[in-house]
């Protein structure tokens, strides 16, 4: 049973899939929007009304709807499209309005599949290995009808939980369910939810931490923007569960989608009574509101996050008191991330001893990851947590491109760290992560090939926290500083040994001292290049030479003298004229006046061009 | 972000007025009509305690920077003090005291984006546009930001211009694409310098 009654469900669906013949399912994730996904949708509008496909007319006994859904993971390939005649569903990859007049005609009229802008293997090689349960909603449910959210089950848990359990036992269950929080740190959410509930005090508050700010990850706003419903059934259990009345959704300005999407749920979820005062008739009151970030990376931290929510700047304070015992106005606060609000309806559902049946006996359940950088099969994905790195960037992400060879996968954003070819075959688990001097994080999973210099990328994360630390405490605010210049003094070839031993001690010192998550793990990316990739670190102060060939002041530009035909592509497109050479012979670079933007070496139709 | 401006930032906000140098707010923009939309934007929340931070976006969204006027009425409203507003405006990024341009060009420097080549971006718009970032141009036309992830990285490297994201972006994806925005500003001149645009 859908929760509400028939006629609330009923007002829900705007849209019914059962009452049309034919489904056209778009993606309108982060991914999607970006590679043109309204356009395609007005496109495939325009030709249904063209042809009349609205409803079915005896001569064509066929009618078609377009649901707009979430993330449908594999976003290198957007738009991605499905057709679906009953069960049988054919996938479209990068669909364009001008291929949407052939769809319709050739497949859906003509009851041919366009063969050739199917999905290839690639799609299901990165599927096959995933455990979807978040995402399962993800791509199947449109973020703006709620209706479509009760066809998956949705609001069944929080009916569960709110008519056939004490708040004791919804704590109890998802204690033993041993989810942990996927903001980063992977503390027990039901540990936290306990420490909330015991503390003194009759009004509480109830956060979810949407302030996505870590380089390189999307999903949170994916799940938001996808599936708002089940962040907001996951909130109203454990509104009920901790005594919480209120709740806020920090949500960072950079994802104005997302807000309205929420904004939306919100009103669906209050008309239907799933929101505001008691809720299910279970006499509990639980009312939602949104909060804006204004990009501040800081305010992911929770104290930081709840001095924002005060209307003051981010910066973080010392704990204890933990937000448990002194939270949001003083009061007794819970924060948790959008994907562990979003796993609660779930474990409720299913059972505490089925969650812990997947992933591994320490980090029980799926992960989401964004899995970006020099990977071919860019996107969403979520994995029973123990998966190994390996089977991640290989199995599902379909190995590096152009035939470069794997050389880190950087997981935990600006505080986690580089992980080394060499163990590739650690298990993706908390624990595991940490001892390898990364961290989990809230996911951000970014490959890196040959052509990555990890000193380039350590300078890249400490210019990060030099800009975003808030600038409280001096390990962090001085400490990211100096060590931003030391990384530009080895990437500019001015590195000596001692710059080494120094960004050592810094770290350390940063780790010790700093008040908040921020500077504490703002060394690692650092120390884990130091400690795995030590020898480009040499080669920059020893050799004066970038591996990778990245850094700017140790390469130069060449042209092969066998290669070159004298074609004056690259002279034209030099934005600096510092190639030199007539049409037919042989073009030089000008070593003085070039500033090594490369832009030769994309434009050579010959390969002439080269690094050194 | 406090420290851009060379000496005693406070000072110098409260005692400059925006009508001279920059000359940025409209002269016509007379104090009652400031009063009219910003009362407008706080009738929208039913307690300003927890919202300061919305009504913020919402006054930047208005003026398409934080002018100095509606902060005034905002202080006035509210009972919050110029320093909190002045604080907050100057802690996160996504706020500006200075106007903007027309058109305002974000390029994503995200972990993907940057081993996918977004410094060269960076670089090249620098080039193309005649300023550095963070800056305007002189004909108020663009502006040149580099944010910390959109979150689009599967499309890295990623840009966007005026909202719109433009995924695998080049050098000369863009310079194309700018192009096409000064040719459609020719075509259709639309009042200068970009105030009370809504994004």
């Amino acid at each position: 049973m859908a929760p509400g009654t028939a006629a609330q469900r009923e007002s829900g669906r705007t849209f019914r899939p059962e009452n049309v013949d034919v489904v056209i399912r778009v993606c309108v994730g982060p991914g999607g929007i970006a590679a043109g996904a309204m356009d395609v949708i007005a496109a495939f509008e325009a030709e249904i009304e063209r042809h009349g496909l609205h409803t079915a007319v005896e001569e064509r006994p066929c009618s078609c709807g377009i649901l707009k859904v979430g993330c449908k993971g594999l976003c290198a390939r957007d738009v991605l499209v499905d057709i679906m005649q009953g069960d049988h569903i054919v996938t479209y990859q990068y669909v364009k309005p001008a291929m949407v007049p052939t769809i319709i005609e050739q497949h859906i009229l003509g009851g041919e599949p366009v063969e050739k802008w199917r999905t290839d293997d690639d799609y299901d090689h990165f599927h096959r290995r995933q455990e979807k349960i978040l995402l399962k909603q993800c791509g199947v449910v449109d973020p703006e009808n709620i209706g479509t959210y009760f066809e998956v089950g949705g609001y069944k848990g929080a009916r569960e939980a709110l008519l056939q359990h004490t708040p004791e036992e919804v704590i109890d269950i998802v204690t033993r369910s041993q989810l942990r929080g996927r903001g980063g740190a992977g503390f027990p959410a039901g540990v936290k939810w306990a420490a909330t509930r015991r503390a003194r005090g009759n009004l509480k508050y109830l956060i979810c931490n949407a302030d996505e700010g870590d380089p390189g990850a999307f999903m949170d706003r994916a799940l938001l923007e996808g599936s708002p419903h089940s962040v907001i059934e996951g909130m109203v259990i454990a509104g009920y569960a901790i005594g919480a009345v209120q709740g806020y959704i920090y949500v960072r300005a950079e994802y104005p989608l997302a807000v309205k999407r929420l904004r939306h749920a919100f009103a669906e979820a209050y008309e239907h009574g799933l929101l505001g005062k008691n809720i299910f008739g279970s006499g509990a009151d639980f009312d939602l509101e949104i909060r804006l970030g204004a990009g501040a990376f800081v305010c992911g931290e929770a104290t930081a996050l709840i001095s924002s929510c005060e209307d003051r700047i981010g910066t973080p304070r010392v704990k204890p008191p933990r937000t448990a015992a002194s939270g949001l106005w003083g009061r007794p606060t819970n924060i948790n991330n959008v994907e562990t609000f979003a796993n609660v309806p779930i474990i409720i559902r299913r059972g505490a001893e089925w969650y812990r049946s997947i992933g591994t006996e320490a980090s029980p359940g799926t992960k989401l990851f964004s899995l970006v950088g020099k990977v071919k099969n860019t996107g969403l994905i979520e994995v029973p947590m123990g998966m190994t790195l390996r089977e991640i960037v290989e199995e599902i992400g379909g190995g590096v491109p152009d035939g470069k060879t794997l050389k880190a996968v950087q997981t935990g954003g600006p505080s986690g760290g580089c992980i080394p070819l060499e163990l590739m075959d650690t298990p993706v688990d908390f624990e595991h992560l940490q001892a390898l001097g990364s961290i989990m994080g809230s996911g951000g999973m970014v490959v890196m090939d040959e052509d990555s210099c990890m000193v380039d990328v350590a300078r890249y994360f400490l210019e990060f926290c030099r800009d975003e630390s808030c600038g409280q405490c001096t390990p962090c605010r001085d400490g990211t500083r100096v060590m931003v210049r030391l990384l530009e003094d080895i990437c500019a070839g001015r590195g000596t040994p001692e710059h080494l031993e120094r960004l050592e001690a810094l770290g350390k010192a940063m780790e010790a001292g700093s008040l908040c998550g921020l500077g504490e793990s703002a060394p690692n990316p650092v120390l884990s290049t130091l400690r795995y990739f030590r020898d480009e670190y040499e080669a920059h102060i020893y050799e004066k030479r970038c591996p990778a060939k990245v850094c700017k002041e140790l390469i130069t530009f060449c042209i092969d003298e066998e290669k070159c035909t004298g074609c004056v592509v690259c002279k034209r497109a030099c934005p600096h004229e510092a190639i030199s050479g007539e049409k037919k012979q042989l073009h030089v670079i000008d070593q003085d006046a070039c500033v090594r933007c490369g832009i030769c070496l994309d434009v050579c139709r010959f390969d002439a061009v080269y690094k050194e | 972000m406090i420290h851009r401006l060379a000496v005693n930032p406070i000072l110098f906000y409260f005692f400059t007025s925006d009508s001279n140098g920059t000359g940025t707010m409209n002269d016509t923009l007379q104090r009652e009509q400031i009063e009219k939309q910003v009362d407008e934007i706080l009738s929208h929340y039913t307690e300003v305690q927890g919202n300061l931070i919305s009504i913020m976006h919402e006054i930047q969204t208005l003026y398409h920077y934080l002018p100095k006027e509606p902060l005034r009425v905002l202080a006035d409203r509210t009972g919050f003090t110029m320093q909190r507003l002045y604080s907050i405006a100057t802690f996160y990024n996504h706020f500006s005291l200075e106007p903007r341009g027309k058109h305002e060009v974000h390029i994503c420097t995200g972990t993907a984006c940057h081993v996918k080549g977004a410094p060269r971006l960076v670089d090249e718009l620098e080039r193309e546009l005649g300023i550095k970032e963070g800056q305007t141009t002189e004909d108020m036309n663009f502006s040149l930001h580099a944010v910390r992830c959109v979150g689009a990285c599967s499309l890295a490297p990623v840009v966007l211009v005026d909202g719109i994201t433009l995924g695998g972006a080049t050098p000369k994806s863009l310079t194309k694409l700018l192009n096409k925005l000064r040719k459609e500003d020719e075509t259709e001149p639309s009042g200068g310098n970009g105030n009370g645009k809504q994004p």
